[in-house]
């Protein structure tokens, strides 16, 4: 098996770039890219939202073209929230909050050029580093995974959910609390072990269950709709030319070395679960600004501070499709959501998904290396494109936004009351999100829910009842373990900070 | 101490009683024994986990109240109110009537109200915007995706045949 191995890897890259580069496969990851880089510039609309709004769209394509676009949007979308960043200030997505710092004060300096030609080729060498370290990394992980049983899986599943409750931005209980509703919400419907229905209050859209495609349209579309119809934003654009767009040789010299640590950093961070392609920019620039021999720049236009966040997010997202595609478990929302279309296909995730997909498999994965030079080709030359993109009025973009989620829901199973579901999760997600309550882990919670019960009952009836098969197994003991001591730590926490307060 | 942040602890008291609801519902269902779990096992120790933990955040509320946050009123503008509950209504009234009129009429409507209501625009521009975007979503849904959507007032059919 050891010495097969690069010649396995090798044939399974030739495998995968045949693939992905099929026609009809380039042409979904030039819509993915595409599209993410649009919900990348335009702020209000993120990638999680983005891919939501599609997931309808993938049930009337094949899942290898469907999962290719959705991975598209989301390291596209990387790539246009730096743009936002540098010439507005605005953010197009979390993880690019760390890029409005330095980027920002470079176009204010009239180097938005380079900022942006810095940010795009960071994006693009760490992305193409990250999918390398993925392609040799998941098939390990995964033939490690192949031992793993029902107990061990019910484990992994509760330290995820623990995890992103853990990581989230907000209060950990609060998030706690969303991931546990979640659960809930994905247990209504067909109990699939007896095959009777459950909680389903008598309506038969129910027995189904909640679909996981209406909770994410509901609480990442619509309310993201409500919160944005709130405050009718102006926005400022700079003006500058953007001639001159590639760095000058100084700046890759001083960019190098921040664009490869930022690579390293934000593909082993990106593996954690939790909304690590967030917290790997902010690391990175921490990480920057102390090995840096002038902090002092950093803040005041230090390409360094653009170039290593930059290439961190990048890194991290290709990272994120570590757990997924070997283990089947998903680290944050968006790969909740790639999950859910990978299941909606009828594929069983997991470990076996290498080897019984490996089409898909090594396709997703090698359409990202060409994905990534799209978005270079995409965003370099085409950056006054983008430009314009922003001065879209968002009176425009919102009724095209609540209509794609509509419809979109609709055409799934022309349910007139699945219309209506979306909209109360939306209502629900405005109003939760007001108190601070995160809607990530909710995704989450109705994903993993089935699976969980599954793997739970399973393992309980292996056991013939018995709670020891979690704590007997190795791998199972370890996993709760590292649950059970963030779990603590967030109580612990708590109880310092409430004592601080008295 | 602080003012207690009211919306916030119906929110922990409103999930309390989901999880408290999934409890009651496990037991109907049939919550089986350990060797054999029933279809109400698991739900009802999430519901019992839903529970727990709101009631800790209720507790904590009551006990530590943390401050509220007085920059970020549940409104941020005056007229925010009155644009969410426009969107509401109108995506309320969208659904209500779109197997009725069709996906082209009600979403000519809808478009057509919110650039009104919204932001508003000029009645002409409103009303192209509005055509010519139902238009690109008619082609996306009904002629690319063939998506099985209710033709109402304006068909494909009849489109095609006054065209050609």
């Amino acid at each position: 098996m050891v010495e097969d191995f690069p010649v396995d890897l090798l044939t399974n890259v030739l495998q995968g770039f045949s693939v992905a580069l099929d026609p009809v496969n380039l042409l979904y990851c030039f819509l993915g890219v595409l599209a993410g880089t649009l919900v990348g510039v335009l702020p209000g609309l993120g990638p999680l939202a983005a891919i939501a709004l599609l997931l309808p769209v993938t049930f009337y394509v094949p899942v290898v073209p469907a999962l290719i676009m959705l991975a598209g949007i989301f390291y596209g979308a990387m790539y246009g929230g730096s743009t936002t960043s540098i010439l507005v200030n605005i953010p197009g997505e979390a993880a690019s909050v760390v890029t409005c710092l330095d980027g920002y004060k470079m176009a204010l300096c009239g180097r938005a050029g380079p900022a942006l030609g810095i940010s795009a080729i960071g994006s693009f060498v760490a992305g193409t580093l990250g999918v390398v370290i993925l392609m040799l990394l998941a098939p390990p992980l995964a033939r490690f995974a192949l031992q793993f049983g029902p107990a061990e899986f019910t484990s992994l599943l509760i330290l995820a959910i623990v995890i992103v409750a853990y990581i989230g931005s907000g209060e950990p209980l609060k998030a706690m609390m969303m991931g546990a509703l979640g659960l809930a919400l994905g247990l209504i419907g067909t109990d699939q072990i007896s095959g009777n229905p459950r909680f389903t209050f008598g309506i038969w859209e129910l027995v189904d269950g909640v679909g996981m495609v209406t909770v994410a349209i509901g609480v990442f579309g619509i309310s993201e709709v409500f919160q944005n119809v709130e405050v009718i934003e102006r926005r400022q654009l700079i003006k500058t030319s953007f001639k001159g767009l590639f760095p000058s040789r100084q700046d890759i010299r001083d960019s190098a070395l921040p664009i490869l640590r930022g690579s390293l950093l934000g593909f082993f961070v990106g593996i954690l679960p939790g909304g690590s392609h967030i917290i790997s920019s902010f690391l990175s620039y921490g990480v920057e600004k102390k090995v840096s021999k002038h902090p002092e720049k950093f803040g005041q236009g230090a390409i360094e501070g653009v170039a290593g966040p930059e290439a961190a997010n990048n890194a991290a997202t290709s990272a994120a499709f570590v757990p997924l595609l070997s283990l089947g478990v998903p680290n944050n929302a968006v790969m909740a959501l790639m999950l859910g279309a990978i299941v909606m296909h009828g594929i069983v995730p997991g470990p076996r998904l290498i080897t019984d997909q490996s089409q898909l498999f090594w396709g997703v994965i090698c359409s990202m290396y060409i994905g990534n030079a799209m978005l270079l080709a995409l965003n370099l030359p085409l950056v006054g494109l983008w430009v314009q993109v922003l001065r879209v009025p968002y009176r425009l973009m919102l009724p095209m936004i609540l209509v794609f989620c509509l419809v979109g829901i609709y055409s799934i199973n022309a349910s007139l009351f699945e219309m209506f579901m979306v909209i109360l999760f939306g209502v629900f997600g405005y109003v939760m999100r007001k108190f601070d309550f995160e809607m990530a882990p909710v995704i989450m919670g109705v994903i993993i829910g089935p699976m969980l019960e599954t793997a739970f009952r399973q393992a309980l009836l292996l056991s013939q009842g018995s709670f020891g098969i979690f704590v007997t197994r190795p791998i199972s003991v370890f996993f709760l373990l590292i649950a059970a001591i963030l779990l603590c730590r967030t109580t612990v926490n708590s109880i310092l900070k409430g004592r601080a307060k008295q | 101490m602080e003012d207690l942040n009211i919306g916030e602890f119906l929110s922990g008291i409103f999930l309390g009683l989901v999880g408290l609801l999934f409890c009651l519902g496990s037991y109907t269902v049939g919550l089986g024994s350990l060797a054999n779990p029933g279809g109400g096992f698991v739900p009802f120790l999430v519901g019992a986990i839903l529970f727990l933990l709101s009631l800790i955040f209720l507790l904590q509320r009551v006990k530590n109240r943390p401050p509220v946050k007085k920059s970020a009123p549940f409104w941020p503008e005056k007229s925010s109110k009155i644009r969410v509950a426009y969107t509401l209504g109108a995506i309320l009234v969208y659904v209500l009537i779109f197997e009725q009129v069709g996906f082209a009429v009600a979403t000519f409507v809808l478009f057509f109200f919110l650039l009104k209501m919204i932001d508003p625009i000029k009645w002409q521009s409103a009303v192209l915007h509005s055509l010519m975007v139902t238009l690109v979503w008619f082609v996306l849904f009904q002629v690319i995706l063939k998506a099985q959507l209710p033709e109402g007032w304006v068909s494909w059919w009849r489109i095609s045949r006054w065209i050609f």
